[in-house]
């Protein structure tokens, strides 16, 4: 549990203490990344606004470590926007400041059972200009390397799994969060609007497809 | 190198004068012309009709060829009246001198004389007196001549006038254009009035976009600032969230519990901090000039020194002249601004003691605040006066607003808040007031 302010890391770490976890604290990025390679942890709760090394440059350092520990990210914007802090560079969820306690233990639980077994297929799929190989977790549009986050790739083959299948929101948070429970975010369709951006980079046809009212179908035709 | 002014363009009145001058030079000179070669016309004229009539007079004394050319003589007995003799038309009696009379129609022009032969004559010789110029029949001529100098006058007063104004149609060109995708106003030379007008636009425009550029930069100060203060807000409320889903979800051992009570109470306490702190920050950009008062800095730094020892555990020194005097400001801006000097010794430092000191120089009062807490790293010393930033020992619960509530204050009295390490061990913390009664100008 990663917070600058004393009061903020004090009560949550104390809040997720008492729902079970054993919680390290760190009032700084620098103090997160030395505890993080110090001993290891099933998942980091991470504030986004901190001063001197903040939330993102965390998440960045960590994932081109090749640590990909889940993250939930606290942010203090109270926008809807698709550019949350944090979730580009890598991040897995995140919780808009104040947020309920009960919501964070129960992502943080889903992370953790996502995380341990994660169990896709070993083969190539190819949809489109789209080729995903499971096994390498790599992915090329027309032949060219496209760069996902752990988090982006899941959610592209879940979605290349059930090509031509409308998944609504709440399908997709479960298949690729693990949230089988009912959750208030807009996280997947963030996630689909980094996939697209990256995927469509250089005019390429859109492959990732709103169903208005339902939710996303990957399909090669329109 | 300048040019005086009166050298370097000529005014719009120079230039008006200078085009209707030509105008009427013009004018002046045709008319002049054609007045002398009309008069040089006339002249010839009446010299050959002289000649006419000496030619008949001495040639042909005799012989009337033209009654209307001819030199009309006409004698009369000066005793009678009778008319002696006569060549030509007969001419009225007249007396003696010259005079204008008509026969027959036309004018004449009459000599009359005594010639004394033949006992005594009165003789009145005529020659025709109709002028060639003064004519009834040339009225409408010379009233179409007049009006045609009328108009070319006018014409060409207008043709003229047009280049002397052309600068402030410029000028009017110019401002039409403005706005558009310029600020900047193109200087326009050539008339002073033009110049005056072009530069006093220009002024007028730098000033606007002054008073434009303020106010877009205090609108985005203002958003930056409700930004900032919505999340310096939302962090005491995550913590109390955080808090109170524990109690709700989880039934706590009772000292347990009590311990998130208290952090509770903590965290309501911050709100509270922070709404306050931002409410003295808006009445200290609010402060008006016709608030302040006359402060007896000596009184003032005694009650906040009884005030802040009534707690306990802190001994707080005054050291200030009682005759220190007054100076000019805002009562409750100045007291909140040293108050929280020595609270923050108190709460983020942990002082013991602290010393107030009041010096008052030329224009300046120094009030000093030094303390022997744990003092502040030196790199922090200009940074913790920021809005919503706290140094890194601070003890938690502040607003993070108190030092840019004194650094605001400070501006307020035409001065400056400076943080070094002090004497005792601690912080020093230096307030420089003005002394002068006028109100600081605007320091942002």
């Amino acid at each position: 549990m990663v917070d600058d302010d004393p009061d903020v890391r004090t009560s949550v770490a104390r809040g997720l203490r008492h729902s079970g976890f054993d919680v390290r604290v760190a009032a700084t990025g620098k103090e997160a990344l030395r505890l993080l390679s110090n001993e290891s942890h099933d998942a980091l709760v991470l504030d986004v606004q901190m001063p001197e090394l903040d939330g993102v440059a965390v998440v960045t350092a960590l994932r081109a470590l090749g640590n990909e520990i889940p993250i939930c990210v606290l942010s203090a914007r109270d926008t809807v926007n698709d550019r949350i802090a944090g979730l580009e560079a890598g991040a897995d969820d995140y919780l808009t400041k104040p947020f309920d306690l009960g919501e964070l233990v129960a992502r943080l639980h889903a992370l953790l059972r996502r995380a341990s077994h994660s169990d896709q297929p070993s083969d190539t799929m190819t949809v489109g200009p789209l080729t995903i190989d499971t096994a390498r977790r790599l992915v090329f549009v027309d032949g060219e390397r496209v760069d996902l986050t752990k988090r982006e790739f899941d959610l592209l083959a879940v979605l290349a799994e059930n090509a031509g299948v409308v998944l609504s929101r709440q399908r997709l948070l479960e298949l690729v969060w693990g949230y089988d429970f009912d959750v208030d975010t807009n996280v997947a369709d963030v996630f689909i609007s980094y996939l697209r951006r990256k995927l469509e980079r250089d005019g390429l046809p859109r492959v990732i497809h709103t169903v208005r009212g339902i939710g996303y179908v990957l399909r090669d035709e329109p | 190198m300048r040019v005086p002014r009166f050298l370097r363009s000529a005014s719009l009145r120079t230039r008006v004068a200078i085009a209707s001058a030509a105008a009427a030079s013009a004018v002046v000179a045709v008319f002049t012309i054609l007045t002398s070669v009309v008069l040089a016309n006339n002249d010839a004229a009446q010299l050959d009709r002289r000649l006419d009539s000496i030619i008949d007079a001495s040639m042909y004394p005799d012989q009337l060829q033209d009654p209307r050319r001819g030199v009309l003589t006409t004698g009369r007995s000066k005793s009678n009246g009778q008319v002696v003799f006569q060549r030509g038309l007969q001419l009225p009696p007249l007396p003696l001198g010259t005079a204008t009379v008509e026969v027959n129609g036309v004018e004449y022009r009459v000599r009359t004389i005594t010639v004394d032969e033949q006992g005594g004559l009165v003789m009145s010789v005529g020659i025709r007196a109709d002028s060639v110029l003064l004519n009834r029949a040339r009225i409408p001529l010379y009233t179409a001549v007049g009006l045609v100098t009328v108009l070319i006058a006018g014409g060409l007063g207008w043709l003229l006038a047009g280049p002397a104004i052309r600068p402030l149609r410029r000028l009017t060109e110019h401002t039409k254009r403005l706005g558009k995708n310029t600020e900047r106003m193109p200087e326009v030379r050539g008339v002073r009035e033009a110049e005056d007008l072009s530069e006093a636009m220009t002024e007028m425009l730098s000033r606007l976009a002054a008073a434009q550029q303020a106010t877009t930069n205090s609108l985005q100060a203002a958003q930056d600032f409700a930004a900032n203060a919505a999340h310096e807000l939302r962090t005491p409320l995550t913590a109390m969230r955080a808090d109170l889903d524990t109690l709700r979800i989880h039934d706590l051992p009772a000292e347990e519990r009590a311990e998130v009570v208290q952090d509770l109470s903590r965290a309501q306490r911050r709100v509270e901090a922070i709404i306050t702190a931002l409410g003295q920050l808006a009445s200290g950009q609010l402060a008006q000039a016709e608030d302040r008062e006359l402060i007896d800095v000596t009184d003032m730094l005694d009650r906040v020194a009884r005030e802040n020892m009534r707690a306990g555990g802190v001994e707080i020194v005054v050291e200030a002249a009682d005759d220190l005097g007054a100076i000019w400001g805002w009562p409750g801006g100045l007291r909140l601004a040293v108050d929280n000097l020595v609270r923050n010794a108190v709460t983020h430092a942990h002082a013991t003691q602290i010393v107030l000191t009041a010096r008052r120089q030329e224009h300046t009062m120094t009030i000093v605040v030094d303390d022997n807490g744990r003092g502040l790293p030196e790199e922090e010393h200009q940074t913790v006066l920021g809005r919503f930033s706290r140094g890194s020992n601070a003890a938690p619960g502040g607003s993070g607003l108190g030092l840019a509530l004194v650094a605001q204050q400070a501006a307020l009295h035409g001065g400056r808040i400076e943080l070094s390490n002090g004497p005792l061990g601690g912080l020093r913390a230096t307030l420089t007031l003005s002394t002068s009664p006028e109100p600081p100008a605007d320091s942002d």
